[in-house]
Formats: structure tokens, C-alpha cells, sequence
């Protein structure tokens, strides 16, 4: 049975393809338009799935949206007659753009050709299920937690086997994600994109501004919390924040302003609120379910650092956190909905679709999910742009050199294999270097156009991580970069590069099942001692990670990487 | 330099829908005004004040949701 997974019209749109369970192709749309975090009706994305599978609209069984339009216009509405007459330019702008598709939903999937039944899933069902279903939990507790669906912002949930129970929920406006984007955009960052700068801000600030985030957010010890809307502007208006907000904390830094220690400070003081209700709800959850296992999904879980003090901070061993967690693996999420769970009832009870063939969930070990790209295809990219290289025909010549390349503080363009799924490249479009010394992060930054406080992830062999990390449990398997873990402290010159000012750092595990990635950081290790390389996305500052060869080129010859290993070839610089 | 034929169109196209997005704007500007401020008032009576609570959490509707359910885009 294949199902269709689609999200659109907030942010990060994408579409995904599924097979029996099997998570067949997964991309987000800002791969093909190249607008990052496209928001648009996934199109691109849509014909990619059919196309990489060969496969026409009407091959396919269900069609599965991330959520309900109506009931989420439904919120829109009533916030506009709650704010009243304070929404005016709101409504002026956003009402055609509901009117003229984004209420058309349904519309607009069958004028592609698609026959079949279409699902709305609630968000947060979408969100649980991309959580869990991956998972090898067979019990799981299930939190959901983002800026909004419809209605609902956060969940309390159980998952078990192929079921999902949903017990507590927040509903709008009161969001732990909207709570954090108002401190984004008023630090100057874009909201539902530079979330990220605002958590590797934090780490060079004190939590002085506690007391003041206090008095705006009502939090309970059982993590459920209420905003007090007087100092927020998000429902209202264009801006997230009010005047009486900038009373509270200070002028709102501008883009182009030089971030200053009162920036750290705040953005310190909302990381440290957030993970004091994350903890609450989390402990809270535990409290209601009683198992200790758990899945993490929506924009939320995103934030690494929070992330990484549950297991010291919450009664939970195991954690899984999706890697897409935000509203692209929410497509996924209602693909694996209907199929774990609408489908299994239905053909226990009362329609004539066959049973599923495996009882067994299929679980999620990498986000290998887009395009691909073969060496002729590559190849002749290489000889459209008039670059010299070398074609390897022996793969332990291919890694033996760009090993040693990688030793020698050479920085790589590594283009293999398919395209990842979510917010983060996980050695199939990234830009590598050494973890060492502290000046690798410099020149990393300078060709990535970066911010320098901002801190880069690394990559380690999955039975190495112990040793360099303070975690609790031998050869943690963390392969999505979702959890941040403090350096052990005689390794932290190893890991200069990659360690941030609070001494964390995040980290994507890496195993065989990361293929010639996995092979690349095995045979650095035997060079170097050390199984790490820092490990950042290919692209350049304001543009979607690369998809194809040919943008791989281009972000090459922009900027001063030394090497590009594109497939089998290497290309050097001269 | 005299305009193409083609150029002259686009400028009348922007041109119409220039006048589209006027009148598109008066409508919702009135709608907003006497629709939504009606509503804002109705809602005014009867929206639910503050309670002092010990919890903000909700508790899920427990009600068995069916295939009509999911396919409804409500």
C-alpha cells in the first residue's frame, strides 16, 4: 500500500512516499525551489517521490495531509475576533492567502491527479507519530511540542505498538515555540529559522533575565503553563513582541546589530526558562505514563541542548528523537499514522483493504530518504565546469585520500550517496574538516559566512562516544544531531574546534549503517587517534543544503574549501 | 522608445490587478469591520474569563475517532 505523506503552507513543506511502513523517499521542497524553509504547496517534492519510485498519481492508495485546514482557519478567525480591531492589517493580508488556496487543500492535491482518499491528520497526531512509530520502542511516552498545529501546541501522549493515546494538550497562544521565537525575533533572528543562533548564543550569557521571563509566563510544576498576552504581539500583529515587552527586556536587537552581553544574557535566561518547562512536562509525563522510554517531536525538540540534559534531568533511559522533528517529518508522521493505525483497523474491521503483511514496525536508523545522483551524472557535471579531478575506482583509495586530506586541515565538500531528510546533513551533503585545533572553527565560519559564536556539530564512530562525551549509556546511538553532550574534559583539545563555550557539544553518532560516511571517520581515526570530524551543512549562508551536484560545484568554486569528493571524484583546489 | 505590444500588456495586467487587490481590500475592510466586530462583540459575552487554576492542562476529548474523522479537513 503507498501512501502520500504532505505538509505545506507553514514552514519547511514536504512530501514523502510509503511503502507497507517503509519510508520509500522523504523531501523537503526547499531542496528543489531553493527557498529556504519554502513554505509552498511541496509540488517539486511531490513529483520527485513519484518519479525516483516510477511510479503515477493513481498507484497511489492514500493521500495523507500533516493537518486540518479548516479547524486551523477556524483558529485564525477566532483570533482575529478576539483581537479586535487590533488585527486589522493581519486579516487584510492573510485572508487572501487563505481564501485563494490555502483552505483549498483538497483541491489543489486532486488537481495533480491524485483519485484516492485524502487523510487530514491533526498536526499533533502527525507530530506523535513521526515521534513514535520510527522508534524501537514498543511503549513509549510521547511529547509534542511546537509553535502551533490548529488549535493544539503541545501534547502529552502514550504509544504502544500501533497506538497512539493522547491525555493532556495546550492550546493556543499559550506555546513554548512561540515563546522562544518572540526571544528570537527580538534578538534580532528569523523566526522558524534562527532558533538554532539563538541556543548557541545562550552559552555565552547568565540567566539574569529569569525573574522578568517569570512575570510574562505562568508556569505550573507540572510544566503546563499559561503566557500573559499583554507583552506579546504575535496574536495581533506582524511582530512577536509589543512595546510593553521591549519595557520589560530592552530595545530589540536589529539584524545587522552586533550581538552585545545584555543579548546573551536573554538569550540564556528564555533557554533556561523553556528547558524549566520541559523538564516539568517531561517529569510530568513520566508521572502519567510510567515508562521510561521516550519520543520527542515537533519544532521544539529541535532545541539540542535541552535535549541533551534529559536523562540527567527526567526519570527517562532511553530517548528517540526523530530527526525531522519539525513540520517536514510531520508529513511522514501522517503517512505512518495511516498506515500503523487506520489501516490496521480497517482491516480488522469493516472495509477491504488488505492486511498489512508485517505486524512489526519498520524502524528509522537514517535520513538518507532524497535524490541521488549516479558518477556519470556527476562526471559530467565536472566536465561542464571545466574542473580537473580524479576518478577513484577503488572506494579504500577514495577514502584512504580524503582521510588523509581531512588530517592534514584540509576542508571537504562531501557529496555522496542521497540527500538527507530534515533540518541537518548527516555526511551525505556536508562540508567536512577536522575537530581540531580551534582555528578549524574560524575558517569553517569564514566559508560558511557565519556568525562566530555560533558552534559547529561533529560526528563520531558510535563506539568512541563514551569516551570523549559525558552521557549516560555506552555507545549511545544518536545519529539525527538531536542531543548536545558536555565534552569530557581531557578531551576537549581534541575537540577544540566543535566544543562550545558551555563545553558542549552536538553530535551525530555514526555507524555502519552511514555507509562510506562511516568509513571516512573510521579511517580518520586511524590516522589522527581520533574518531570525530566536525561536520556542517553544504550550503552557504541563506540557501537550502544542496541537492544536486551541480549546486555542490557552485558552493565549491564560491568559496575557499580545498576539496570536493563528489561521488568517486576529487576535485582539489589549485 | 516605444513599448512592445507585450510590454504593454504586462502593464495593463499589473494595472487590473492593482484595482482587483483595491476593491479586494475595500470588501475585506468592511467585512473585518462590521462582520468580525459584530462577532467580537457576541464573542465579548460570551468568552470564558480567567480562572485561577492549579494546572493549564487540557484533557484530550476521549472519544473514539473514526476514519470520518481523519478525512474531514475539520
Amino acid at each position: 500500500m503507498l501512501i502520500l505523506g504532505i505538509s505545506a503552507y507553514y514552514h519547511d513543506s514536504a512530501a514523502c512516499l510509503i511503502k507497507d511502513g517503509k519510508i520509500l523517499t522523504a523531501v523537503e521542497e526547499e531542496r528543489f525551489s531553493r527557498i529556504k524553509h519554502d513554505n509552498g504547496f511541496p509540488h517539486k517534492a511531490i513529483e520527485f517521490c513519484l518519479k525516483s519510485q516510477n511510479i503515477n498519481p493513481e498507484d497511489i492508495k492514500h493521500i495523507a495531509y500533516y493537518e486540518k485546514p479548516l479547524l486551523k482557519f477556524e483558529r485564525i478567525l477566532e483570533t482575529f475576533i478576539d483581537t479586535y480591531p487590533l488585527s486589522l492589517r493581519p486579516f487584510l493580508k492573510g485572508m487572501p492567502e487563505w481564501l485563494d488556496y490555502k483552505i483549498k487543500v483538497e483541491a489543489t492535491i486532486r488537481k495533480l491527479g491524485f483519485k484516492n482518499e485524502i487523510f487530514f491528520m491533526p498536526h499533533h497526531f502527525s507530530h506523535a507519530a513521526a515521534a513514535f512509530y520510527p522508534s524501537s520502542f514498543k511503549e513509549a511516552a510521547i511529547l509534542t511540542v511546537d509553535g502551533v498545529g490548529e488549535w493544539q501546541t503541545t501534547g502529552l501522549w502514550k504509544g504502544e505498538n500501533k497506538d497512539l493515546y493522547t491525555f493532556k494538550l495546550l492550546h493556543f497562544p499559550n506555546s513554548l515555540g512561540l515563546l522562544y521565537s518572540t526571544f528570537t525575533s527580538f534578538l534580532g533572528f528569523k523566526i522558524n529559522e534562527d532558533e538554532y543562533k539563538l541556543m548557541g548564543l545562550a552559552a555565552f550569557g547568565k540567566p539574569t533575565f529569569v525573574n522578568k521571563i517569570h512575570s510574562i509566563v505562568d508556569i505550573k510544576d507540572d510544566g503546563s503553563f499559561k503566557l500573559n498576552l499583554k507583552y506579546f504581539g504575535f496574536r495581533e500583529g506582524f511582530s512577536m513582541y509589543n512595546r510593553r515587552f521591549e519595557e520589560l527586556f530592552g530595545k530589540a536587537r536589529k539584524p545587522e546589530e552586533k550581538s552585545t552581553k545584555h543579548h546573551a544574557n536573554l538569550a540564556a535566561s528564555i533557554q533556561t526558562v523553556t528547558e524549566e518547562i520541559y523538564f516539568k512536562m517531561l517529569n510530568y509525563l513520566y508521572l502519567i505514563t510510567k515508562t521510561e522510554n521516550l519520543c520527542l517531536s515537533g519544532g521544539v525538540a529541535l532545541n539540542a541542548l535541552a535535549n541533551g540534559k534529559i536523562y540527567e534531568k527526567t526519570p527517562f533511559k532511553k530517548v528517540y528523537v526523530f530527526g525531522a522533528a519539525g513540520d517536514s517529518g510531520a508529513a511522514v508522521g501522517a503517512g505512518l499514522f495511516i498506515h500503523y493505525n487506520l489501516f490496521a483497523k480497517r482491516h480488522s474491521g469493516e472495509q477491504g483493504d488488505k492486511p498489512s503483511t508485517s505486524d512489526s514496525r519498520i524502524v528509522v536508523k537514517n535520513l538518507y530518504f532524497g535524490s541521488e545522483y549516479s558518477n556519470e551524472q556527476i562526471e559530467s557535471i565536472l566536465k561542464k565546469y571545466k574542473l580537473k579531478y580524479k576518478k577513484f575506482t577503488n572506494e579504500d583509495e577514495l577514502i584512504n585520500k580524503t582521510a588523509k586530506l581531512l588530517s592534514q586541515g584540509k576542508i571537504i565538500g562531501w557529496f555522496q550517496g542521497r540527500c538527507e531528510f530534515g533540518p541537518r546533513a548527516l555526511g551525505n551533503r556536508s562540508i567536512l574538516c577536522k575537530p581540531n585545533p580551534r582555528s578549524m572553527k574560524t575558517k569553517m565560519n569564514i566559508i560558511k559566512k557565519r556568525e562566530q559564536f555560533r558552534p559547529f556539530a561533529g560526528s563520531i564512530l558510535q563506539n568512541k562516544v563514551q569516551e570523549y562525551f559525558k552521557i549516560s549509556e555506552k555507545n549511545l546511538w544518536s545519529p539525527f544531531m538531536t542531543f548536545c553532550f558536555k565534552v569530557k574534559k581531557d578531551k576537549k583539545k581534541d575537540l577544540a574546534a566543535i566544543v562550545h563555550a558551555d563545553d558542549t557539544c552536538r553530535i551525530q553518532t555514526v555507524n555502519k549503517i552511514n555507509g562510506r560516511y562511516y568509513l571516512l571517520i573510521k579511517k580518520f581515526y586511524e590516522l589522527t587517534g581520533i574518531p570525530c570530524i566536525l561536520n556542517t551543512s553544504f550550503n552557504l549562508k541563506g540557501e537550502p543544503i544542496v541537492e544536486n551536484p551541480e549546486q555542490a560545484i557552485k558552493d565549491f568554486l564560491k568559496t575557499r574549501m580545498d576539496c570536493l569528493v563528489a561521488g568517486d571524484f576529487l576535485v582539489l583546489r589549485k | 522608445m516605444t513599448k512592445s505590444k507585450a510590454q504593454v500588456k504586462s502593464e495593463i495586467q499589473k494595472f487590473i490587478k492593482k484595482i482587483n487587490n483595491f476593491f479586494i481590500n475595500i470588501i475585506l475592510f468592511l467585512f473585518y469591520f462590521l462582520i468580525i466586530g459584530l462577532g467580537a462583540l457576541i464573542y465579548g459575552f460570551f468568552k470564558k474569563r480567567n480562572k485561577e487554576a492549579n494546572s493549564y492542562w487540557q484533557d484530550y476529548p476521549q472519544k473514539e475517532l473514526g476514519l470520518d474523522y481523519f478525512k474531514s479537513s475539520y
